[in-house]
């Protein structure tokens, strides 16, 4: 096992350098100058190099990329060209509202999609089984942008019942922080949820025609503990798989979501170090997200030993 | 008087002053009062508020509450005293004294004097980014606590326009020191504004509160200069970016005061009673660039052609639903003090000489590349002046990218030293400028022109004019410039932009001036 994360981690590091080198050589080449964006459209030649200068952009990107590289293994991932603000402040700052909102919303849909998709697996072809699936379809089909929107209409505007916007951290009291947070958790959740509902029913579907199951149900053990104990936990690894995956796009792709609810997370100031060509932090936030992700992966793939003792890491 | 007199007196004002509320309530209303919280919603975050290194305009919104300038812009956008309470120069025009305000303080308690003036200047010279725009100043001697004297390499106009500019508000000495030693940039902004920072949650957003010890200047409130009363006991910043969420946070009462409505958002507010849209001329214009490197917009016929074929009513109409104001000069309306008879006038849509022009030039319908980016106003332009110049026989083919690398694609003379690929690049929201050189040099002189045009004369006239010290002599040369300009056609400026704020009606005193300066001194609430 100690083997096996030693591998992982190592293809970890791997991944981390490609990563870095790809973001590093796209920025570059991306049309798009930081200097111009700060000094605005009068600057001249000389003001623009001498900021260049200033900036360290007129040195070769290899040689750039050396310097970065040589900070960033020594916890330093440089500082925001906008707000002169250290990278990993600003990436320290946000990154718990993202985490804040892609727990909540990968609750949501865990609350929703596992009971829908073992009810539907196991009244399988009835009018639950059809309504669930045209739900699930309608929720796979819209994007997690329009159902925001469609939200705040709902909630915020005719009923009046949760902010439009904005965010309060949860130790100005917990009831506050969910006020803020619920529609975009929402937003979220429940897309992922359709997905995770589909995903459920058919594990699920292929557990519940297998002979261990007809045994307990010959058993005389409730059918209830057949679903959830037996059924539902020989079912959970693509379950779990998914979720994983979900939670690491949650963390992806915030972007639109705190955009549209004004969440001061990672997401955000990741579309805004790239639409200012703030190239420190858009190099330390995607390093983050990868770095995070891998991380995730690792430990979805580390539950499966736990989940099924049959499989073995060594 | 005896004392059934006074009595009869008073209960007559006491029914007087009933009568005269009920005929005239806003006269009652009229009178500000302090108090009150006014939430304002921000379109972007404000990254850094350090006047010394920071280009950010939400910043500079919030900062034209908390720091002052030397001089300031009055509501005709003519300078006038703020932290300095007068200026002399010398014959040569080479040494400018002035005189400080006396008793004024910054945020965090210490006597603004000489040496923060001094200071705040020599760190500008060193790590601004708009250090060039001072770059005349040679040295600055503090001659006394409230006296300091600039002594420039060369003589203009130009200094004076510099020290009023936004990134010359003042700092104070010690506490910056302070803060760059211990975090290396400026966390905690401190001015000697009538409002200061309370707190500043990054991206969530800025607390102002009153500051006590600020003492108004006597002369009335004009602009950003005169006298300026804090009457709110907080201003909230509040970033948010999306424009339509911007919108309803006003109309659902979670923010008093937004900023930038978009002109297809303004008559839907309007028609909300509890919200007041007040649509200004603006300061900002949008233009066309030629480049002149290339076929065929390398000939004037071709180029003069394209700006007499277009009908910049319907552009208006199109891209700001009517509330731009059409103007063909660098000169902005509401830059009165600038404009002359001359800058009134502009191209008229001629379509027979818009055939003749054509032939002149040789065109036969080939592609122009036109260079824009996806922004909602450059996308509404771009495909207005696509569809208007098709009607000419004018073929566009529109080149759209995103706004940073529209911008360098554009820019690409000044950031790379190359010449364009383009035949036409589009430029919107060129803002405000205080003299008429920032942008009749900046944009058309030979050396600056970002599509290589070139002509002795006009470099000449906008020479001559940097240099000049006498304004209406001034006036006339830019005048001269702008007909040059529209003989020439280097670059059409289709027309200035409207600046549009909304804000519910229970805000008061409110002035729109200009779009990269809130003016939240004098707004009262009632409430």
């Amino acid at each position: 096992m100690n083997m096996y994360i030693a591998r992982r981690l190592a293809g970890l590091l791997f991944v981390w350098v490609a990563i870095a080198i790809v973001v590093f050589a796209l920025l570059r080449f991306v049309p798009g100058d930081p200097a111009i964006i700060l000094l605005g459209s009068e600057a001249t030649p000389k003001q623009l190099e001498e900021l260049r200068i200033q900036l360290g952009l007129t040195r070769s990107v290899p040689a750039q990329f050396a310097e970065w590289m040589t900070h960033v293994l020594h916890g330093d991932l440089g500082t925001s060209l906008l707000s002169k603000r250290p990278v990993v402040e600003e990436i320290l700052e946000r990154l718990p509202r993202s985490l804040e909102l892609a727990t909540l919303a990968s609750i949501i849909s865990l609350v929703i999609a596992i009971p829908c998709g073992v009810i539907a697996a196991v009244r399988r072809g009835t009018i639950w089984d059809q309504g669930f699936l045209s739900v699930a379809l309608f929720g796979i089909c819209i994007p997690s942008f329009v159902l925001a929107l469609l939200l705040i209409f709902l909630f915020s505007v005719e009923l009046r019942w949760l902010p439009l916007r904005g965010y309060r951290p949860w130790t100005d009291g917990v009831l506050v922080w969910l006020r803020y947070l619920t529609l975009p958790a929402l937003a979220y959740g429940l897309v992922q949820a359709a997905e995770l509902a589909r995903m459920t029913r058919s594990a699920m579907v292929e557990i519940v025609e297998l002979d261990f199951v007809r045994t307990a149900r010959s058993k005389g053990l409730p059918e209830r503990t057949v679903v959830y104990r037996h059924a539902l936990s020989n079912a959970l690894i693509p379950i779990v798989t998914l979720v994983g995956i979900n939670l690491g796009v949650l963390l992806t792709s915030t972007v639109v979501i705190e955009y549209i609810f004004g969440i001061p997370g990672v997401g955000s100031l990741l579309v805004d170090a790239i639409r200012n060509r703030d190239y420190p932090v858009v190099q330390g936030v995607i390093l983050g997200i990868a770095t995070l992700y891998t991380l995730l992966n690792l430990l979805v793939d580390l539950s499966y030993a736990y989940l099924d003792p049959r499989i073995r890491y060594g | 008087m005896s004392h059934k007199m006074s009595r009869r007196v008073f209960t007559m004002l006491f029914l007087l002053s009933l009568v005269v509320s009920a005929i005239y309530p806003d006269l009652a209303a009229a009178q500000p009062k302090k108090g009150g919280t006014l939430r304002v919603g921000l379109y972007h975050d404000a990254t850094s508020m350090d006047p010394g290194t920071s280009t950010n305009v939400p910043g500079l919104r919030v900062r034209n509450q908390i720091y002052e300038t030397l001089l300031a812009w009055d509501k005709d956008i003519n300078l006038q005293p703020m932290l300095a309470d007068r200026y002399d120069v010398s014959a040569d025009g080479l040494t400018y004294t002035f005189a400080l305000r006396k008793g004024v303080k910054f945020h965090d308690g210490s006597l603004f004097t000489a040496e923060d003036v001094k200071y705040t200047f020599e760190r500008l010279l060193k790590v601004s980014p708009r250090k060039s725009n001072l770059a005349m100043i040679d040295h600055i001697d503090v001659l006394d606590p409230q006296t300091v004297r600039f002594r420039l390499k060369q003589a203009g106009p130009l200094f004076l326009q510099g020290v009023a500019l936004w990134f010359s508000q003042i700092t104070p000495r010690q506490n910056t020191e302070q803060q760059l030693q211990k975090h290396g940039q400026i966390l905690d902004p401190v001015g000697t504004g009538p409002y200061k920072v309370a707190e500043w949650k990054r991206g969530q957003q800025i607390r102002l509160v009153r500051f006590s010890d600020y003492v108004p200047r006597p002369e009335p409130a004009s602009g950003l200069a005169g006298q300026k009363v804090a009457y709110l006991d907080e201003v909230i910043y509040i970033p948010i970016k999306e424009n339509k969420i911007r919108m309803l946070s006003l109309e659902q009462g979670e923010v008093d005061y937004v900023q930038q409505v978009p002109p297809e958002e303004a008559q839907r507010l309007a028609a909300d009673p509890n919200i007041e849209v007040k649509s200004v001329p603006g300061t900002n214009w949008s233009a066309i660039y030629f480049n002149a490197t290339l076929k065929p917009t390398s000939s004037k016929a071709m180029r003069q052609a394209i700006a007499l074929a277009i009908n910049y009513d319907e552009l208006n109409k199109a891209a700001f639903w009517g509330r731009g104001t059409v103007n063909n000069s660098l000169i902005p309306e509401p830059q009165a003090n600038w404009r002359t008879p001359e800058h009134k006038v502009g191209f008229k849509p001629d379509p027979q000489r818009v055939k003749r022009l054509l032939q002149e030039a040789g065109y036969q319908g080939e592609e122009l590349i036109f260079q824009t980016s996806n922004e909602p106003v450059y996308d509404l332009i771009s495909q207005n002046l696509q569809a208007q110049l098709k009607r000419s026989g004018i073929n566009l083919k529109l080149n759209v990218l995103e706004s940073a690398a529209h911008g360098a694609s554009l820019y690409i003379r000044s950031s790379q030293n190359k010449t364009p690929t383009w035949h036409m690049g589009l430029l919107v929201s060129m803002a405000f400028r205080p003299d008429p050189d920032m942008h009749y040099y900046t944009r058309g002189h030979s050396s600056a022109h970002v599509g290589f045009w070139k002509s002795d004369a006009y470099d000449a006239l906008v020479e001559k004019a940097r240099t000049v010290q006498n304004a209406p002599e001034r006036r006339r040369l830019y005048a001269q410039a702008h007909q040059m300009l529209l003989e020439d056609v280097p670059f059409i400026v289709l027309m200035d932009e409207p600046y549009i704020d909304a804000y519910r009606k229970t805000v008061k005193g409110v002035q729109v001036l200009d779009p990269h300066m809130d003016i939240f001194w004098g707004v009262w609430l009632e409430k």
